[in-house]
């Protein structure tokens, strides 16, 4: 038990420290790669609104591929995942042939997997707001009170983000057609991938504008306060009994649900770094074999599936194949994640935080050790201290010493999970056996 | 090829990556520095007086388009109603316009007075003495619609500790000439 929670811990600083250099320089890559992009964007904006907003999911992207980048450096010092990649990929190759790709293509494919579930978490923790903020800061500082180029975010509003996403639903539509055609395939491979970006970023960022316009209309039909004042009745049954005296705000407590809320939002981030960590590296588990045996109830749903009449699974299949093997990866992940053991998640859990909140408190030291400056200098001082150990207080900045120790934390993780002797004894256990028709999208 | 020799050109890729890596963060620390810094340092340079161009006394140093003279820098004693231990300080300058575009050439216009610890101290309110009808203070000779040639009388009224009076020196910053600004040495320098 003990060594459930040591080793990984051990394995992160010797991941550290074999790949600081490559992971540091990745980070660096990253920030300026995402300042570039940024500065493009702005200035594209200028030319044509819409196009600086397609622009700026380069800068989202980036971040992505950075991140799949720096677990995929870390690959050569984790054999209990490569093994599982090798048996994984022995399987597929026994039915579809060897699969050979370049590089390139092999990053495009990975990052292709993570985009959704990337996404997802860059919305739902507001990183896309910051984004989207970011970019009109720099907009607004190159035409200050929007002067000529009036609001670059106006689109945001406009019928015309559906023109958008037509569009590079086309292109993406002529780039799949030319890479079945072949030749540059790993090239149309990264304009699918962009622009998959483009519809997602915009797509999501509407759907979180729209949502507050959804909210604000339940909000109004009274239902909200009755089912808070039911649930917090369910949650604290006495104190509720009572009618609640006058208490100075000082001596308040936050209530249970409350608390339990914030806990449970506490611990999902780590996790779903987990889950993703586990999507990048289990690119190649399309088998939905490992999943359906999850339930015996799911397993007989999924040989009921199979007696089907073969006409009528390829037409199902036409629509959802692609899907499927896309987002199998995502179903596997969270099914390696949440099988880890109690002992390994919480590892990951106290770590994750232990990680953030250790930065936040050297970037806290670092400033009284710099001491008291006037605000230009300031400035200046916070960019090296915001370089070397991320800033709470800018959007989505990395710093150098923290997030390769972030990555080789999550991978050292995922290790020991792909290495725990249980998981071991079920794949001994249960041989390969014929895997369901999974193909590339 | 046999598993171990693929193990050892792994490995020796690696070190590769490794070696290039490091040489890469050379460049690539300094050129994040300046990417994420250049506006804050921008910044830094055009709004602050860093760097100091020293004036001999009773000479003139062209600065913002204009020759600066300083003419005068008295402590007025024997004030009362003066918090205790300060004294007020006059400082007189002589400037000849050569660019008469002042409001651009002397936006942020800056008088101060520069202890030796490097302290600085800038113009108050606070005490008012009685000037002739041609002085002016730095700010208001901007909107004075001088023209070129013409000599400005300016007057700035300062109120330090009574201790600093024998090290304390007049300076000036404009905002065309920023991160320098001139620093006036006395006739003991």
């Amino acid at each position: 038990m003990l060594a459930d929670f040591t080793k990984p811990l051990g394995l992160t600083f010797r991941l550290w420290w074999r790949f600081w250099p490559q992971l540091v320089a990745m980070v660096l890559l990253g920030i300026v790669g995402g300042d570039l992009f940024m500065q493009i964007a702005a200035r594209t904006a200028f030319v044509n609104h819409m196009a600086g907003l397609a622009l700026l999911t380069l800068v989202a992207l980036t971040q992505l591929i950075v991140t799949v980048a720096m677990f995929q450096m870390l690959l050569p010092a984790l054999p209990a995942i490569r093994a599982a990649q090798e048996a994984a990929r022995g399987q597929t190759s026994g039915e579809t042939g060897a699969e050979t790709s370049s590089g390139a293509s092999r990053l495009a494919r990975m990052v292709s997997v993570a985009l959704l579930p990337f996404f997802a978490y860059y919305a739902a923790w507001g990183f896309l707001g910051d984004t989207v903020r970011q970019y009109s800061r720099v907009t607004l500082d190159m035409a200050p009170f929007g002067e000529g180029a009036g609001n670059v975010l106006d689109v945001l509003d406009s019928r015309w983000l559906i023109f958008s996403v037509v569009i590079s639903w086309l292109v993406r539509r002529l780039a799949q057609a030319m890479q079945k055609r072949g030749g540059a395939k790993s090239f149309w491979q990264i304009v699918v991938v962009i622009c998959e970006t483009n519809w997602i970023f915009v797509g999501l960022y509407v759907i979180s504008r729209w949502k507050d316009d959804i909210v604000g209309w339940i909000m109004s039909r009274n239902i909200f306060p009755t089912l808070q004042a039911a649930a917090h009745g369910v949650a604290n049954p006495v104190s509720t009994a009572f009618a609640d005296p006058m208490v100075p705000v000082e001596v308040t407590s936050i209530d249970t649900s409350t608390k339990l809320i914030a806990l449970f939002f506490f611990m999902l981030l780590p996790v779903i770094w987990l889950v993703m960590t586990a999507l990048i590296y289990g690119y190649d588990v399309r088998d939905d074999k490992g999943l359906l045996r999850v339930h015996e109830r799911v397993e007989r749903l999924g040989a009921r599936y199979r007696t089907i009449p073969k006409f009528m699974r390829d037409f199902v299949e036409h629509f959802i194949s692609g899907y499927r093997s896309r987002y199998l990866p995502i179903a596997n992940g969270v099914r390696i994640t949440l099988s880890s053991g109690v002992v390994l998640m919480l590892t990951l859990i106290v770590g994750y935080r232990l990680i953030d909140w250790l930065a936040a408190w050297a970037w806290l030291g670092m400033t009284r050790i710099i001491g008291p400056h006037d605000l230009d200098t300031w400035q200046v001082l916070s960019e090296g201290v915001s370089l070397l150990f991320g800033s709470a207080f800018q959007d989505s900045s990395t710093g150098i010493l923290v997030e390769p120790l972030r990555i080789c934390f999550l991978a050292a993780i995922l290790e020991t999970a792909f290495a725990l002797p249980k998981r071991r004894a079920v794949e001994i256990a249960q041989p390969a056996g014929p895997a369901g028709a999974a193909q590339d999208a | 090829m046999t598993a171990q020799d693929l193990a050892q050109d792994n490995r020796l890729g690696e070190k590769k990556w490794r070696r290039r890596s490091l040489w890469a963060l050379l460049v690539l620390i300094p050129l994040t520095l300046a990417v994420e810094a250049y506006d804050s340092v921008k910044a830094l340079l055009v709004d602050n007086d860093l760097f100091e161009r020293r004036v001999a006394w009773g000479e003139s140093a062209h600065f913002g388009g204009s020759d600066w003279k300083l003419t005068d820098l008295r402590g007025a004693f024997g004030m009362k109603n003066l918090p205790p231990g300060t004294v007020p300080v006059l400082a007189d300058f002589a400037v000849t316009v050569g660019n008469p575009d002042l409001q651009n050439l002397w936006l942020g216009c800056k008088v101060m007075l520069i202890d030796a610890e490097g302290r600085r101290w800038l113009p108050t309110s606070a005490v008012r003495l009685n000037a002739p009808d041609n002085v002016q203070t730095c700010i208001s000779a901007i909107f004075s619609g001088a023209k070129t040639g013409d000599v400005l009388n300016l007057r700035e009224t300062f109120l330090v500790p009574k201790d600093v009076t024998n090290t304390i020196r007049p300076a000036v910053g404009v905002g065309s000439e920023r991160p320098y600004f001139l620093l006036f040495q006395m006739e003991k320098d």
